[in-house]
Parts: C-alpha cells; sequence; structure tokens
C-alpha cells in the first residue's frame, strides 16, 4: 500500500523535515505515527496525500510512485484516500450533509445516491439527527465525528488523520477513535498521526516513531509490512 | 453528460447566495465600471448621432458663373449627384427667397435686380455625412459654369473637428476605463476566490479536478458579469429617458433624436455580453492563480 525508500523531504534554509526514511505499511494495517512536534508527522501525512512532492528517495503509494504522478491525475489518487484532520475542516456555511457530501459530490454521483450514502455515513457516526445542521453549532466531538464521516464517504483505501484527537477530551476521542478502527476493521489502512501516549497505550497497534524527521523505532509489523509490500 | 453542467450551475448559484456580501461586491464592482464605461460610450454615440442629425439638413448650393446655361449645370450636377434632390435656381428665385428669408430686412433689397446674385443648382443631401459632403462638393466644383460650390457648414466643420478630438479623448477613456475594470474585477473576484480558498483547498483534498473546482467559480463571473451589465444597460436607459426630453427642449428640433438613439441596441447588448465576458475572464484569472498555488 505505501512504501518508503530512502525519502526526504526538504524546505529552503531549514533542517529536512524528513530524513532518509525507508518504511513499508501495508495493506489493511493500523498504524500510529508518532513522535515529538516537528519530528515530521505532518510532513510524512503531507505527503502521502500527494499535496507536496519529495525532495529526493521514493514514495510508492498504492504501486505508483508518487513523484511521477501527473498533476491531473493527482485527484484520481485522492480519491483513494480519506484525510481527517485535527480542527476538523469542515465548510462552517455548509450543513453537516453537505459536508460529508463532498468526496461523492466531487466523484459526480447523482445527488440520489449521494443522500442515501450520506444518511447511511451520518448514521454509521451517530448524527443523522443534525444533517441539517451547521458546523459550528456542533461539540468538538461532533464535528470530528463529521469529518470522519467525509473523510470514509468515498470508501478510501486510505485513511490518513493528522491529530484526529488533538482537539477532544478523553470520552470523544474514544469515539473517533471507535470510527477510526471500525472502518480499519472492515479493510481500511489507517494511519494516524499523534503525540497522545495514551491512545498508543489503549490501541495496541503498529507505532512509527519519527523524531526531527528520522525513523527512531517501528513498533514490530515492519515484516508483516514487508510481505503485504511484496 | 448534461448533469455536469447543470450541477455547476447549481454551485454558483448557491455559492452566490451563500456568499450575498461577496456576490453585491463583484457585482457592483463590474456594474459601476460598465455602467462608466456605458456613460462615456452612449455621450460619444448621442454626440455622433446629433452631427449626423444636423448634417443631414446640408444643402449644398452650386453658384454659377454669370452667362452659363443654368439648364445644362442642373444636369450636369445630377449626373454628379445621382439619388439627391437637385433644384435649379434662377437669380430672379434665388433673389425672392433671399428677401423671403431676411423677412423685414427684404425690403433692403428693394431696388436690387436679378442679375446681382447668381444663378444657382442646389441639391438636397439629407443624412450625408461631412467628408462625403465634402469631396460631392469638390466633384460639382468641376463642371463648367460653376463659379463656387458652398455648403455653408463652418460651424458644422468646427463641431465636427470637436467632435473628433472628444471621440479620440473618449476613446483613450474607455481604454483606461476598460484597463482598469479589468483590474478591479480581477482582483474583487480573487479576493472571493481568496475568501474561499478553505473550500477550495477542502475539495483539492477530497479528490477535486481543477475543472471541478473552477467551473462553478467561471459561471459565477459569467453570471455576475451579465447581471451586473444588464443592470447598466437598465440605468443607462433609465438616464437616457429621463435626459433625452430635455436635451431635445435645449436644443430643439435639429436634436429630434429617436428615442434609444444614444443607446444603440448594440452597446445594450455589449454591456451585458461584455460584463458576462469580464466576468468569465476575470474570475478564470483568479480561481487559474489560486489552483497553480492549491
Amino acid at each position: 500500500m505505501i512504501q518508503l525508500f530512502h525519502l526526504t523531504k526538504e524546505y529552503p534554509g531549514e533542517p529536512p523535515a524528513l530524513s532518509d526514511l525507508t518504511l513499508q505499511i501495508g495493506k489493511g494495517e493500523f498504524v500510529f505515527l508518532t513522535g515529538p512536534s516537528g519530528a515530521g508527522k505532518t510532513t510524512l501525512l503531507r505527503l502521502l496525500s500527494c499535496a507536496e512532492a519529495p525532495s529526493s528517495g521514493q514514495l510508492l503509494l498504492f504501486g505508483r510512485n508518487v513523484a511521477r504522478i501527473a498533476a491531473r491525475e493527482v485527484p484520481w489518487v485522492r480519491r483513494h484516500i480519506g484525510v481527517v484532520f485535527q480542527d476538523f475542516k469542515l465548510l462552517a456555511e455548509r450543513t453537516i450533509a453537505e459536508n460529508v457530501a463532498l468526496p461523492l459530490e466531487v466523484r459526480s454521483l447523482p445527488r440520489r445516491e449521494i443522500r442515501r450514502k450520506v444518511q447511511g455515513l451520518l448514521r454509521s457516526v451517530g448524527l443523522e439527527h443534525r444533517a441539517e445542521k451547521f458546523p459550528p453549532s456542533l461539540s468538538g466531538g461532533e464535528q470530528q465525528r463529521v469529518a470522519v464521516a467525509r473523510a470514509l464517504a468515498a470508501d478510501p483505501a486510505l485513511l490518513l488523520a493528522d491529530e484526529p484527537t488533538g482537539n477532544l477530551d478523553a470520552d470523544r476521542t474514544l469515539e473517533v477513535m471507535e470510527l477510526l478502527a471500525a472502518a480499519n476493521a472492515r479493510g481500511t489502512t489507517v494511519v494516524i498521526a499523534t503525540h497522545d501516549r495514551s491512545l498508543l497505550q489503549r490501541y495496541t497497534r503498529r507505532v512509527v516513531s519519527l523524531e526531527r524527521g528520522r525513523l527512531v523505532s517501528d513498533g514490530g509489523s515492519i515484516r508483516q509490512a514487508s510481505e503485504h509490500g511484496r | 453528460m448534461m448533469r455536469r453542467p447543470v450541477e455547476a450551475l447549481r454551485r454558483a448559484f448557491t455559492a452566490m447566495v451563500r456568499s450575498p456580501y461577496l456576490t453585491l461586491v463583484g457585482t457592483g464592482t463590474i456594474f459601476a465600471a460598465l455602467l462608466s464605461i456605458g456613460l462615456v460610450a452612449a455621450a460619444l454615440g448621442t454626440g455622433e448621432r446629433l452631427l449626423h442629425a444636423w448634417a443631414g439638413e446640408v444643402r449644398i448650393s452650386v453658384y454659377l458663373t454669370p452667362g452659363a446655361d443654368l439648364a445644362t449645370a442642373t444636369a450636369a450636377v445630377a449626373a454628379l449627384a445621382p439619388g439627391r434632390t437637385v433644384e435649379a435656381i434662377p437669380s430672379a428665385e434665388g433673389l425672392r427667397r433671399l428677401a423671403l428669408g431676411l423677412g423685414e430686412e427684404g425690403k433692403l433689397l428693394d431696388g436690387v435686380g436679378p442679375e446681382a446674385i447668381p444663378d444657382c443648382v442646389e441639391v438636397g443631401v439629407p443624412g450625408i455625412a461631412l467628408e462625403e459632403a465634402r469631396a460631392l462638393s469638390a466633384r460639382l466644383r468641376e463642371v463648367a459654369g460653376v463659379a463656387d460650390v458652398d455648403f455653408g457648414t463652418a460651424w458644422l466643420e468646427r463641431l465636427e473637428i470637436l467632435l473628433r478630438r472628444a471621440r479620440g479623448a473618449g476613446l483613450a477613456l474607455l481604454l483606461g476605463l476598460g484597463l482598469a475594470t479589468a483590474v478591479l474585477v480581477s482582483n474583487t473576484l480573487r479576493l472571493a476566490v481568496y475568501a474561499r480558498r478553505e473550500e477550495i483547498e477542502i475539495m483539492k483534498l477530497v479528490g477535486a479536478t481543477d475543472a471541478f473546482v473552477g467551473a462553478p467559480f467561471l459561471l459565477e463571473g459569467v453570471l455576475q458579469g451579465g447581471l451586473a451589465g444588464g443592470l447598466a444597460a437598465a440605468t443607462l436607459l433609465g438616464i437616457e429617458a429621463a435626459l433625452l426630453p430635455r436635451l431635445a427642449a435645449l436644443l430643439g428640433p435639429l436634436a429630434a433624436l429617436p428615442p434609444g438613439a444614444g443607446l444603440p441596441p448594440a452597446l445594450l447588448l455589449g454591456l451585458v455580453g461584455g460584463g458576462a465576458a469580464i466576468g468569465l475572464l476575470a474570475s478564470g484569472l483568479a480561481i487559474l492563480r489560486f489552483l497553480r498555488r492549491a
């Protein structure tokens, strides 16, 4: 699913955000990316979502070299990826249902099908009754559940989450993590960037630790991932 | 196949309704710019039409040398001015008309014989342009027996020079206004695009193509520009309806312009079409710049 070979990302005038990173994540894995602020977690997620290109090294996504993906093809790659952010990134002037519908509208699905899928997604995150509300009227936990529903709307093969529970209390954190775990159970590969140690302790999943852009530890299933990658 | 354009149009309408302030600012900017352009163009057009209306009164007088044959000269003049009204005026008739034209002062001509003024051929040339009148006069001057040709429009020539200068200045002004409009509208719509940068970023993130993101912005530009052009055209028609009677009263029957004379349909349609084109171009530039960076 994801293969990184000696991946480096540099920005002018700054030390490398990612340096010589080699890593493989197999299909259906649930991986925590962890490390202190500035470790390179968000940079790695941005590279995985094709928001940026690596400076050197190789990044293979779904078996394709990201550096060689033409700009016009990026949208089609992104349609296989769902993204969740710490600050939710919901559109305040659109209703909850409209926010969730975005990835489906982009695919130009018929409106009836979009409505049906959105209802199902909102039901799955327990927010069916809030469909016509606007994001600012929802609590942080509810907004993040909407964001997860949007990320899962198009049944992505890969779900990237950047500190998805960073703004949530313990109970809401649990709710959101359960949604991500459920998506993983349905076959979606999940990569979560977090520095919340309690999450790592609660969910015994693979943990990849970064520090100053370098891989400092990989919690065990790299062999399994390699097998998937072959 | 039809679903995507209809969907893009629906999204454009929804975005306009959801951001009324941005829509108002965009439409208002294009409206103000188009109204200024329309006012200048209408003023120039009205000036041109007034000149032509006045030029329509032009009569060319061809004075003959003493002893020249009036009938021969009239036939020669008629041959050079086909389709025009040609009238032979013997000196006696000319004297009578002159006395009539002078009114009370006509008595001054008592005792003046018809030999005092030459035979004349008058050519009626309604609707002729001054340039054409000049050319025709030059040709008539070549007719045998012609002493002088006069079309008595020195004041009209001065007016034409003035109008030519005004036309030059007006065109320069229109060009400047057009450039200012392009910059102003482009910047306004760029601000509108910038205000919705988060929406664009999220759409791109969920796999929207540039065409999917950009199409509603382009349609918004067309709709806002077309609407602004329509409003500018309606405003100009209102201004014309208010001013035309006063202008006619001020300038007299010479300025009896038909309704819409200063605002031909081409100008009104041009404002609507131009508005839509400006909106399309400006929003296209704005969204293109943004998508390149996104």
